[in-house]
C-alpha cells in the first residue's frame, strides 16, 4: 500500500507540467502571449492600435484558410488548393464587379458558387479513389492539381494584370474592421458548431480516425466527406474575396502560398495531420501564432524576407511537441 | 524451498509496474525452468501483457528483480532482449510482406560472401535449416513472405528467433487468428522446440490448449499471480484454471436461452462473390443463427457481401419479405441490419473517440434536432441518456463515457461496439466473431448481450470458427466451407465434433 501511493504522488507531481504539452491549443495560447510581451518589450509600437489593426488583417485572413482547411484535415484529408482558390475568387469577385458592374451581393454568391463547383470536383475525385484508398492520397494529387490549375486561370483571366475595383463604396463593407470581423466572428461560430454539434461534424471526426470503421457503422462517408471539401472552399473563396475587398483590387497572386500556412496553423495548435483531431479553436489560434509571428519579425527589425522563416520555425517546434505528445500519451 | 538457481533461466522478483491510475503487477515472482513451457493465463487486464512486456524490455519495472541465468539484469529495450535470447512471438504478425522467405529469416544476419556481397547459396542453406526446426519443410524459401497464411508466418518468426540463437520465447496469444488444425500445428511445434530444451512463455485465452502444452501454468489476476498449477504429472481441469482466473463460478458459460421464435426477417437466396457459392439462408426474430466455418472458409465474407462491402455477383436478400439490394453499410444501417465486424479495431472502433460517440454513431438520425440530414444540431441531452442506459445495461468498465476507446480494455470495447446495436430499432444483427481476444468473463457478458438483443426480437446472425460458442449459443447451425454450405441443422440433432467434421472436409 505504502509503495503505491507514494507513486501516485510521484506521477502527480511528475505530470504537472506536462499539461502544457498535453493540450496544444493551452500551449499555442501561452505561446501567443509570450511572443506578444517578448515583441511588445523590443519594440514598444507593438501595442499600438493601428499594429494589431495590421495583425488583425493578416490574421483574418490565415483565420478563415486554416478553419477551412482544418474541416479537410479532420477527415484525414488536405486541401492544397486554398491558396489558389482564394486568389481566383479575388479575379472573380473583383471581374464581376469592375468589368460587369455587378451588385456585391451578387458577385459574392457567384464566387461563392463557383467554388463550391470546385469543392465538389474535389470531393468526386477523393470518393471515387477513396476507398480502397486512404483520403489523403487522391485529396493531395487532385488539390495539388487545383493549386496549379485555379492559379493558372486566375493569371490567364488578365494575363497576370490586377483587376482594379475603381467604385469603393462597393466594397467599403469587406475593406472595414468591422466587416473583417464580422465574417471571422460569424464562419467562427459556424464552424465550431459544425464540428462539435452536428451530425456531419461527429461523422467527420469518426471518418478522420478510421475510414472503414465509419463505413461499416454505416456513415454516408461519401457525403461527409464531400461536405468537408466544398466548406474549405467556400472559406477560401471568401478569404478571397475579403482580400480584393482590402486592397481594392483583384490579384492573382494575392493568396500564392497561403495554403501552407493554413496547414500550419492547423497543425500548430492541435489539428492532427493524421485525421480525426483538433477543431476551429486550433485553427483560430494557429493562425493568430503565425500573424503574430510574421508582425513581430519586422517589428523586431529583422527583413520581412526572413518572415518565411520564422513560420517555418514555429511549425517545426510545434510539430515536434505535438509528436512528443503523441508519443508519451498515445502508447499507454 | 531453496532451489539452486542454475537451472532457472529467469527468475522474477517481486516485480512491480504502476501506470497512472492502474497499477498493472503487484509484486509478481515468478521462476522458470530452462526447457519448460510455462503456460500464463489471466483475464484480460490481469497484467499478462504487462508482464510480457517487462521481460521482454518494452516496459522497465518501477520495482523488482530480474535475473537471467544467475545474472541481474536491467532489460533496456527489446533489442538488448534478444542479445540476451530472450524472443517475442506477438499475436499479430509484423513482418515485411513484400520479401521471400528466405530475406525474412536472414534478415539482420551478416552474411557475406566474397566482397561483401550477399552469399545466396549459403542464405538458402541457413533459411532451409531454419524452416525444418519449425516444420515448414515444404515451404519454398523463394516465396514472398505476403503468399504465406498467419500461421505460416507465425512459424516463420519463431524459425528466426531459432536460427539467432533463441533461449526463451514469449508467445502473446500466438494461437487467437488460427483455425484448430493451424493451432494443433503451433502447438506441436511448441513441444519440439521443448526437446532440442528451449523455454518457452505461451499466453492463450483458449485454457485448453494452454492446458494441453504446458509443464505449469500460471494465473495472474488483478496484477497478483494468485496460483501456480503443476500440470506435468497430472494435466489441470479447464474449470479449475477458469475458476482461478476470474475468482467467480461461471457455470453459464454459454447463457443460452430459448426464446419463442417470430417471423422470417431476413432471406438470402444463391448469394455468389469471389470466395463464396450459392450461398442461401434465413433468419427468423428471436433466433441465432450459427454460422460455422473454419479459417478460410469464407464465413466472414458472408455479412460483408450482404451488406455491401464485398460486390455481390449474384444473389437476392429479403428482408421481411421486401426484396432489398444494399449497396453500401449505411443503406442497410437504414433498413435495420447491423454489423458488428470481425476485426474491431480497425473495422469496427474510432479509436480516437470517445465511447459515447462509438456508440450513437450509427444512430445519429435518431438524436438529432430539426429537418436537414447532416447539418441538423445533435441533441446531447437525448443522446447522454440513451448513452448512459446503454453503459449500465452491458455493464461498461469503467462506466465513463467521455472515455477515450483506445483506453478500455478489449472486452469492453466489444461491448461498446455491441451496444451500438441497442441504439436504434434493428432487426438483424450480424456479430463476426464477437468474443475473440477478450476475457473469459467478458466474453459471458457478450454473448448475454446477444440473447438480449434476441429477446428484443432481433434476428442475430453468430459467426464464428469456434465450434463450441456456435453449438453453445445457436438455434439453428450452417457449417461453411471452401465457399459452399456443407450442412445446415437445427442445434439438437447435432454436437461440436459433428459440425467440426463437417467444416473440415
Amino acid at each position: 500500500m505504502e509503495k503505491s501511493e507514494k507513486s501516485q504522488q510521484q506521477s502527480q507531481t511528475a505530470t504537472a507540467p506536462l499539461i502544457l504539452i498535453r493540450s496544444p491549443e493551452l500551449g499555442t495560447l501561452i505561446a501567443v502571449l509570450g511572443l506578444s510581451l517578448i515583441i511588445g518589450f523590443v519594440n514598444p509600437r507593438f501595442w499600438l492600435p493601428s499594429n494589431w489593426l495590421t495583425i488583425m488583417r493578416w490574421f483574418a485572413g490565415f483565420a478563415l484558410l486554416a478553419m477551412g482547411e482544418s474541416m479537410v484535415l479532420i477527415i484525414g484529408g488536405i486541401d492544397l488548393s486554398v491558396g489558389s482558390m482564394a486568389s481566383l475568387s479575388s479575379m472573380i469577385f473583383a471581374y464581376l464587379i469592375a468589368e460587369m458592374s455587378w451588385d456585391t451581393w451578387q458577385a459574392f454568391i457567384v464566387t461563392m458558387v463557383i467554388a463550391i463547383l470546385v469543392g465538389l470536383y474535389h470531393a468526386a475525385v477523393v470518393v471515387r479513389f477513396s476507398p480502397p484508398l486512404p483520403t489523403t492520397v487522391p485529396a493531395f494529387i487532385v488539390t495539388l492539381g487545383s493549386l496549379i490549375l485555379l492559379r493558372g486561370i486566375a493569371i490567364g483571366m488578365t494575363k497576370g494584370f490586377p483587376i482594379k475595383i475603381y467604385d469603393e463604396s462597393k466594397i467599403a463593407f469587406l475593406a472595414s474592421s468591422q466587416g473583417i470581423a464580422l465574417l471571422v466572428t460569424i464562419a467562427g461560430i459556424i464552424t465550431l458548431l459544425i464540428q462539435l454539434r452536428t451530425v456531419v461534424g461527429r461523422y467527420m471526426y469518426a471518418i478522420g480516425g478510421s475510414l472503414e470503421a465509419a463505413r461499416v457503422a454505416g456513415i454516408p462517408i461519401h457525403k461527409a466527406r464531400a461536405f468537408a471539401f466544398i466548406y474549405s472552399s467556400i472559406l477560401a473563396s471568401i478569404t478571397g474575396m475579403l482580400y480584393a475587398g482590402l486592397v481594392a483590387s483583384g490579384y492573382a497572386d494575392i493568396a500564392t502560398g497561403q495554403e501552407l500556412y493554413a496547414i500550419a496553423s492547423c497543425a500548430i495548435a492541435g489539428v492532427s495531420l493524421a485525421g480525426g483531431e483538433g477543431n476551429a479553436i486550433s485553427a483560430i489560434l494557429g493562425a493568430l501564432l503565425i500573424s503574430i509571428v510574421r508582425n513581430g519579425i519586422v517589428l523586431m527589425g529583422v527583413s520581412p524576407y526572413w518572415q518565411d522563416v520564422g513560420t517555418a520555425l514555429i511549425l517545426v517546434i510545434a510539430v515536434i511537441v505535438d509528436l512528443t505528445r503523441r508519443t508519451l500519451f498515445a502508447k499507454v | 524451498m531453496e532451489l539452486n538457481k542454475d537451472d532457472k533461466i529467469l527468475v522474477l522478483e517481486d516485480i512491480w509496474k504502476r501506470f497512472p491510475g492502474v497499477i498493472a503487477l503487484k509484486g509478481v515472482s515468478l521462476n522458470i525452468e530452462k526447457g519448460e513451457i510455462v503456460g500464463l493465463v489471466g483475464e484480460n487486464g490481469a497484467g499478462k501483457s504487462t508482464l510480457l512486456k517487462v521481460i521482454y524490455g518494452i516496459l522497465k519495472p518501477d520495482n523488482g528483480k530480474i535475473i537471467w541465468k544467475g545474472k541481474e539484469v536491467h532489460i533496456d529495450n527489446p533489442l538488448h532482449a534478444m542479445a540476451l535470447g530472450i524472443f517475442y512471438v506477438p499475436q499479430e504478425i509484423v513482418l515485411p510482406l513484400n520479401i521471400t522467405v528466405m530475406e525474412a529469416l536472414t534478415l539482420g544476419y551478416h552474411v557475406k560472401g566474397y566482397f561483401n556481397l550477399v552469399d545466396k547459396k549459403y542464405m538458402m542453406s541457413l533459411a532451409k535449416e531454419m524452416l525444418s526446426v519449425v516444420g515448414l519443410d515444404n515451404v519454398d524459401p523463394n516465396e514472398k513472405v505476403g503468399n504465406l497464411s498467419t500461421a505460416s508466418r507465425q512459424l516463420l518468426l519463431v524459425a528466426r528467433a531459432i536460427g539467432m540463437n533463441a533461449e526463451l520465447l514469449i508467445y502473446d496469444e500466438p494461437t487467437s487468428t488460427l483455425g484448430p488444425k493451424e493451432a494443433e500445428n503451433l502447438l506441436n511445434n511448441m513441444r519440439r522446440l521443448k526437446n532440442r530444451g528451449i523455454t518457452q512463455i505461451f499466453v492463450s485465452h483458449r485454457i485448453e490448449e494452454v492446458i494441453s502444452v504446458a509443464d505449469r501454468i500460471i494465473v495472474l489476476r488483478d496484477g497478483y499471480k494468485v496460483a501456480e498449477i503443476d500440470n506435468k504429472e497430472k494435466k489441470a481441469q479447464p474449470e479449475e484454471v477458469i475458476k482461478l482466473m476470474i475468482a467467480r463460478d461461471i457455470k453459464e458459460f454459454y447463457p443460452k436461452v430459448k426464446l419463442s421464435i417470430g417471423n422470417e426477417i431476413l432471406l438470402v437466396k444463391n448469394l455468389k462473390t469471389k470466395t463464396l457459392n450459392d450461398i442461401s439462408f434465413s433468419v427468423r426474430g428471436g433466433e441465432i443463427l450459427g454460422i460455422f466455418g473454419l479459417l478460410g472458409s469464407g464465413i466472414y465474407e458472408i455479412p460483408k457481401a450482404i451488406i455491401g462491402i464485398v460486390p455481390r455477383i449474384r444473389g437476392e436478400i429479403f428482408m421481411e419479405n421486401k426484396r432489398v439490394d444494399f449497396k453500401s453499410p449505411s443503406e442497410a444501417v437504414k433498413h435495420g441490419l447491423v454489423y458488428i465486424p470481425e476485426d474491431r479495431r480497425v473495422m469496427g472502433l474510432f479509436p480516437l473517440l470517445p465511447a459515447k460517440h462509438n456508440i450513437t454513431i450509427s444512430s445519429l438520425d435518431i438524436f438529432r434536432k430539426g429537418l436537414t440530414r447532416l447539418l441538423s444540431i445533435i441533441n446531447t441531452k437525448s443522446e447522454y441518456n440513451t448513452v448512459s442506459k446503454l453503459i449500465k445495461m452491458v455493464n461498461l468498465n469503467p462506466p465513463e463515457p467521455d472515455r477515450k476507446i483506445m483506453y478500455f480494455s478489449g472486452g469492453n470495447q466489444q461491448k461498446v461496439l455491441i451496444s451500438r446495436a441497442f441504439t436504434r430499432p434493428v432487426k438483424v444483427v450480424m456479430l463476426s466473431e464477437p468474443t475473440v481476444g477478450i476475457d473469459v468473463g467478458a466474453k459471458v457478458e457478450v454473448r448475454k448481450l446477444m440473447i438480449e438483443l434476441a429477446r428484443y426480437g432481433c434476428g442475430i446472425v453468430l459467426i464464428s470458427n469456434d465450434v463450441h460458442e456456435i453449438y453453445g449459443m445457436s438455434d439453428r447451425v450452417i457449417v461453411i466451407s471452401k465457399g459452399r454450405i456443407v450442412y445446415e441443422t437445427s442445434v439438437e440433432d447435432t454436437n461440436a465434433e459433428q459440425l467440426l467434421l463437417f467444416a473440415s472436409r
